[in-house]
């Protein structure tokens, strides 16, 4: 993926395909992790990475997202939302405040924001500064950012973690409009979770 | 869509996240003001001794204020996640060190340099040279927390690493302490020494950014 001159995005890969990993091999200290996993994600696709604690799965998120470099391979993908293992929201910074940050940095309305944080349930929470809010709110807060921009690729580490039923059930939501909009998930996850036709990958 | 601003975006988010940790911003002025004012009560009771070291006092005093505060800049981040999210970001991580180190410098720098002219006055220098000695230690301070910043990216992921801050950035501090006194004690306005202490903060304004990204992508991975 290059920046094209008019300051937009442009897709060097074949069409449709958001994520492009070949060949990744990703060690930690001395032990391999992974060796040759080779992924294409495109359009409508969601993947669930499953696996033991311990197995690798942030780590290979990590590689995806470019925040690790692996020892081997390559991978190219398009714009995308993270949502780590910290989900990023800071102790000082409410719902309301988080939100208008990443709208900031994203280039999104901020008028947008309110509209956000009505769907993500965080009403009556939307000034509560983050060290106050229970881990459910702020995971709803960190899940958030993926609504303020349109990206096609979202990598979650553990989205549905902390959060209630109604709060599974509307990330369930998004995901499923994510993708009916040609938008691609890779989530590592455990247990079960109402993401209907994903491939599903062992580690 | 508006243009995105990341950096914009970062550094009104350090400049709230270094008020909200409530006197955490007024604590290096306090520890400034503090370490200034024992110089007076050690040296004994010559007024003219403590004029003539004063100038150097305050420089000491300045350098190890920048430090106070210095430990929480990137490690905060780095432990909430935000780190990670400003490396995904499409400005890059030395542009948001700077800004970042920028924010940090107005709310914990700012008000050493304006409480500076009151320090020297109580511990008996010439009126007439504050305004001199203030833009001297406005410049100096800049570079202080720079380099500071520089540690405190090196140091974001050792717990309790206050002191490997001290450690990493003091050597840093050395050319600029050292034009900064030198510009105090000239007789000239502006004399080539103040010219060197500018031009070891633009030095520092110009290079520290790079190894903080540098430092703070290891971080991150």
């Amino acid at each position: 993926m290059t920046e094209g001159g008019s300051g937009r995005y442009v897709c060097t890969m074949e069409a449709d395909v958001h994520i492009k990993a070949d060949n990744l091999g990703i060690m930690r200290g001395e032990r391999v992790l992974f060796q040759n996993v080779s992924l294409r994600v495109g359009a409508g696709e969601a993947v669930l990475l499953r696996g033991a604690n311990g197995v690798g799965k942030t780590t290979l998120l990590r590689c995806l997202a470019g925040l690790a470099q692996p020892e081997t391979g390559t991978c190219v993908r398009e714009p995308f939302h993270w949502l780590g293992h910290r989900n990023g929201v800071k102790p000082h910074e409410s719902p309301i405040a988080h939100l208008c940050t990443w709208a900031r940095t994203f280039g999104a309305d901020l008028s947008h924001v309110t509209q956000v944080i009505t769907l993500m349930g965080l009403d009556r929470a939307q000034t509560v500064t983050g060290a106050q809010l229970s881990a459910g709110q702020r995971k709803r807060t960190a899940l958030g950012r993926t609504q303020l921009a349109k990206r096609p690729l979202w990598l979650l580490d553990e989205p549905f973690s902390a959060l209630d039923a109604a709060g599974k059930a509307l990330l369930a939501d998004l995901i499923t409009k994510h993708r009916a909009e040609g938008g691609a998930v890779i989530a590592a996850v455990h247990g079960d979770v109402p993401v209907p036709n994903a491939r599903e990958v062992q580690l | 869509m508006s243009a995105p601003s990341p950096l914009r975006a970062a550094f009104s988010q350090a400049l709230k996240e270094a008020w909200s940790g409530g006197a955490g911003a007024l604590l290096p002025a306090g520890f400034f003001a503090g370490a200034a004012l024992l110089v007076p009560l050690t040296l004994g009771p010559q007024s003219a001794q403590l004029s003539s070291v004063a100038g150097a006092v305050l420089w000491i005093a300045l350098a190890l204020s920048s430090l106070v505060t210095m430990e929480r800049l990137f490690q905060a981040d780095l432990e909430d996640g935000s780190l990670e999210l400003w490396a995904m970001s499409e400005a890059g991580l030395s542009q948001i060190a700077l800004v970042k180190t920028l924010a940090h410098w107005l709310v914990s720098g700012l008000p050493l340099i304006v409480l500076s002219p009151l320090l020297g006055l109580i511990l008996g220098v010439d009126p007439a040279e504050l305004p001199r000695a203030a833009a001297a230690y406005g410049l100096g301070g800049l570079s202080f927390f720079f380099w500071g910043g520089f540690g405190a990216s090196l140091a974001a992921g050792v717990r309790r690493g206050g002191l490997l801050i001290a450690l990493i950035a003091l050597p840093f501090y050395v050319p600029t302490a050292i034009f900064g006194a030198l510009t105090l004690a000239s007789p000239i306005p502006v004399p080539p020494e103040a010219l060197m202490l500018a031009a070891s903060t633009l030095f520092a304004l110009a290079v520290a950014p790079f190894g903080m990204g540098a430092a703070l992508r290891l971080a991150v991975e």
